[in-house]
């Protein structure tokens, strides 16, 4: 008999595609086509992301529409705290919507995917009210240490974090009390102390919550996997390789503006780069006007918009490199996954899980993180280097599959429910 | 034989019975009038203008003070408060408005009024007269009333000529406005000044409690203290404690009862179930809070039954029928309280970890004369916010003045580590046995502040040779930057009134 596995998403990628919700989407997917799981997708929908408001009174989940196995969740008039990730003064989104779901469902596996616009109480409430069931979180950035969006980037000037303390976070944001931020971690800690294992899919990520507090063994080491890119006509190309990529998500964080300052120090000498980006209007104002401004000044600059997740392999063909210039630590880029898919080298910065994944020199070039001159050095030595995107590719690993991914989760998620029941039994 | 007669207010009539000087007296009105009545009856207006506005100045002072006493006589309504105002506008003496400058002669300024009660007045001003002393100071109340300051009151120090102190009034007086108060020299100069009530008292006298003159002590023991244990009495009495909500069943006569009083910040009740929920031992106690601001008090519920269904744990909620200070906010959970041992606990601290109601419980348990037990408070960044509370010495820090032990060490320093008698502890943390509450009459409810009150309830329970420990393995974390509490107003005075009552006790154990 198949077992029950519920994910929690904070989005649906048919609203907006993150790569969390993209690569959370194509695991239920494939589970579904497994035939030890019978799996269940509920994303949380509303603003910022979608309209607010369920589609039927007196509820606050509904199906996805013509999908029998996947759910949207609305909190409509709940208030998110985003200090404290959670509902401010209101509970019955948990106690009442979601519990009531879960009473339906009877999951044997719960695992969450993100919490963030649905509370880390929804944690709580999965363990009060299915104590049976093992609660798994996968951690897609540093979000429970960091207030400052998950990226553990210091607001005041964009350099990087290494340890998050009430001090410190107060520095970044000085309109909130040491003690409130003190409060914060003690809060989440709360909650995710009921979480029986953490999937961290770096090594970088790993370590930086290990420090936080959690403990290592309740911590997986275990990338995402991809599903089998299609294929993407002609792998290789031929030269001269002088034609970039940037993919993905354009926010502050994403490095887009370190890129087009660096063709822009490059001047004449500029390779040609296609800007797949996404999700730029949902940036604040001064930041979409700087990227217009740079992406208007750059000849050789084609900006080609967003592409839907299988199309990835196709978009990424059409480049030599695909450049990863993040100024925040990144965690383990689909992006780079797709372009490893695709064949492709990566340029990208030095830190964190960006440097975990591309080996510098072995299958990407590694540049110093927010540093155009230094990205602009390394993009001329891979244009004008004879053989180096040659010998970069020939580098480049095998893609995590989905299917491995799974095999791993499946025997994880068997263990934590045998450990589980007999926890609740004892 | 009745000259007129006019409705003062409803029910109250006043009949003049001489044309010329004579005798006005107020009567409740009979139904019917009588004919006579009926016949002279005008409106009060004509009734004052015709007659006494006509008498000499001794006649209306005499009708006027008879006037101000019918508030006593006959029950001051809002009414009669306002029909005594208009009288006593038509018929007192007016004396030239003060000007601020102080070489205009005589001068009076009335910086603050506030009311204590029904009949209980605090004033702080000045009054000066060039060339000759100011010889009398009266308050004049709304409704008439004259009321000798100049021996009752006390000097102040901020101004020259500056006077402060508590005052009453013969009848109740109802008018935030239309106070006047006048100042007179002994060769007959006097000016006049209005002054309406101001609210906050405490802010005034915790003020004037914190001024270092050579009058300080008079003030405070004259004036500072009965104003400030007549408003404590007076909010005791109208505050009572009122359960809004049990959830989930708490345990039949608990060993451990946990008192936390919520104040600004209810939201922080989540918070500490949050860390509550984790700890078996807080899950065997029962959980009572208590709503110091009753105006929170729907959203409040509203917000414990989520919790309680998203958590599991049980709790009870009161809420005080009045806004009342901490203390009075404990004092009153702990008459809810079932439980043979009550916890003080700020709703701005946090346990660290499970463990800490065993250690405070254990050094209970360990020697019949230890009574009460606190804990290890800590700052968010480690360092140690409290070990117990002592007192300092020295002209620095303040004679008597309670502080905190330890305060700003790491909090594994050796000395936190120590387990040891302490001089007193505060209400942020405070395990006590019940009895032994009780026996030391429980808390005062007089200082405003945790810290003091609870050296108090300490001093106390020392009385009835009932010891007091810190548990350094009972470590929480006292958040005080959330601002859980309000505005911690009037130290000076809580010392002052902490070194009146124990201040030959406190010699023998300060730090």
């Amino acid at each position: 008999m198949a077992r029950r596995i519920l994910q929690i998403c904070h989005n649906h990628p048919r609203v907006r595609p993150g790569g969390a919700e993209v690569y959370a989407h194509e695991l239920h997917r494939h589970l579904g086509r497994r035939a030890e799981w019978e799996p269940t997708f509920l994303a949380r929908s509303g603003p910022p992301h979608a309209p607010a408001g369920s589609p039927h009174e007196g509820t606050r989940i509904s199906p996805v529409e013509g999908v029998a196995d996947e759910y949207l969740l609305y909190p409509g008039d709940h208030d998110f705290d985003w200090l404290f990730g959670t509902m401010r003064r209101r509970k019955d989104l948990y106690t009442e919507d979601l519990r009531r779901f879960l009473l339906a469902l009877r999951p044997d596996v719960v695992h969450f995917q993100h919490t963030l616009f649905i509370g880390y109480d929804a944690i709580r409430e999965v363990r009060r009210t299915l104590p049976e069931a093992p609660i798994v979180y996968t951690l897609h950035e540093f979000l429970p240490i960091c207030h400052n969006k998950g990226q553990m980037v210091r607001t005041m000037d964009r350099s990087l974090c290494s340890e998050a303390s009430p001090g410190r976070c107060a520095e970044c944001f000085p309109d909130i009390a040491p003690d409130e931020f003190f409060l914060r971690q003690r809060f989440i800690r709360a909650q995710l102390d009921l979480v029986d294992l953490f999937i961290a899919p770096s090594a970088t990520l790993r370590e930086r919550f290990v420090a936080w507090g959690i403990p290592r063994e309740r911590i997986l080491l275990e990338d995402y996997g991809r599903v089998e890119a299609p294929p993407s006509g002609e792998a290789g190309r031929p030269a001269p390789h002088d034609t970039l990529g940037i993919f993905g998500q354009v926010n502050p964080y994403k490095g887009i503006d370190v890129l087009l300052r660096a063709m822009r120090a490059l001047g004449a000498e500029a390779p040609l780069l296609r800007v797949h980006g996404a999700n730029l209007d949902l940036q604040e104002h001064g930041f979409r006007e700087e990227i217009a401004e740079l992406l208007e000044a750059g000849d050789s600059v084609t900006s080609l918009g967003a592409y839907p997740p299988e199309r990835a392999g196709e978009v990424m063909a059409a480049v030599d490199w695909v450049v990863v210039p993040s100024v925040w630590w990144e965690n383990s880029p689909l992006v780079i996954q797709e372009a490893f898919a695709a064949g492709r080298p990566v340029i990208c910065s030095d830190v964190g899980g960006m440097a975990e994944k591309v080996i510098d020199g072995v299958n990407g070039l590694h540049f110093r993180v927010g540093d155009p001159e230094s990205l602009a050095a390394t993009i001329r030595r891979a244009v004008r280097t004879p053989g180096l995107w040659e010998r970069l590719r020939e580098g480049i690993p095998p893609v995590h599959s989905i299917a491995e991914h799974a095999d791993v989760l499946t025997e994880a998620y068997e263990a934590l429910i045998a450990a589980r029941r007999a926890a609740v039994a004892a | 034989m009745i000259a007129r007669a006019a409705w003062l207010c409803d029910g109250v009539l006043l009949v003049c019975e001489s044309e010329s000087g004579g005798r006005v007296v107020a009567q409740p009105a009979s139904d019917p009038l009588g004919a006579e009545v009926e016949e002279k009856l005008t409106d009060l207006t004509t009734f004052l203008r015709e007659g006494p506005a006509g008498w000499d100045a001794a006649a209306r002072t005499q009708l006027l003070d008879y006037l101000a006493s019918l508030g006593g006589e006959l029950g001051l309504s809002p009414s009669l408060s306002e029909g005594l105002h208009r009288a006593r506008e038509a018929l007192r003496r007016r004396r030239p408005l003060s000007l601020p400058d102080r070489r205009s002669g005589v001068g009076l300024a009335v910086e603050r009024l506030h009311r204590i009660d029904e009949r209980s007045f605090y004033v702080r001003g000045c009054a000066w007269a060039v060339g000759e002393g100011v010889a009398a100071l009266t308050a004049i109340t709304p409704e008439g009333e004259r009321v000798e300051l100049q021996e009752l009151v006390s000097p102040h120090p901020g101004a020259a000529g500056g006077f402060a102190g508590l005052f009453e009034t013969s009848f109740p007086t109802h008018g935030a406005e239309g106070w006047v108060f006048e100042a007179a020299t002994g060769s007959g100069r006097a000016v006049e000044a209005p002054a309406s009530i101001a609210p906050d008292p405490l802010r005034t006298i915790f003020a004037d409690a914190g001024l270092a003159f050579a009058g300080a002590e008079e003030l405070g023991e004259r004036h500072i203290h009965p104003a400030v244990h007549r408003l404590n009495e007076l909010q005791r009495s109208r505050t009572e404690i009122v359960e809004l909500a049990g959830h989930g069943e708490a345990p039949e006569s608990p060993a451990i009862s946990l008192v936390i009083a919520l104040q600004r910040r209810v939201d922080l009740i989540e918070h500490q179930i949050a860390q509550f929920a984790a700890d078996p031992e807080v899950g065997g106690c029962e959980l009572l809070y208590v709503l110091g601001e009753p105006d929170q008090s729907d959203a409040l519920q509203t917000l414990a039954a989520e919790l309680f269904a998203l958590y599991g744990l049980p709790l009870r909620l009161a809420a005080l029928t009045e806004p009342a200070g901490l203390p009075i906010a404990c004092d009153l959970g702990a008459s809810l309280a079932g439980g043979q041992r009550l916890v003080f606990l700020g709703s701005d601290v946090i346990p660290d970890r499970p463990g800490w109601l065993g250690a405070m419980a254990a050094a209970l348990d360990a020697e019949a004369a230890v009574a009460a037990a606190t804990g290890k408070l800590l700052h968010a960044g480690e360092a140690v916010d409290q070990a117990g509370l002592e007192y300092a010495q020295g002209p620095a820090s303040g004679d008597g003045r309670v502080v905190h032990r330890l305060r700003g060490m790491h909090r594994d320093a050796a000395a936190a580590a120590e387990a040891c008698p302490v001089a007193a502890a505060g209400l942020a943390c405070l395990m006590i046995d019940a009895t032994a509450l009780a026996a030391a009459g429980g808390l005062r409810g007089e200082y405003g502040l945790a810290d003091y009150e609870g050296a108090d309830l300490s001093r106390r329970l020392a009385g009835i040779g009932a010891e007091l420990r810190y548990v350094p393995a009972a470590e929480l974390y006292r958040l005080e930057g959330l601002g859980a509490e309000p505005e911690a107003l009037g130290e000076p005075y809580a010392r002052w009134l902490h070194s009146r009552f124990w201040a030959e006790a406190t010699a023998g154990v300060s730090a």
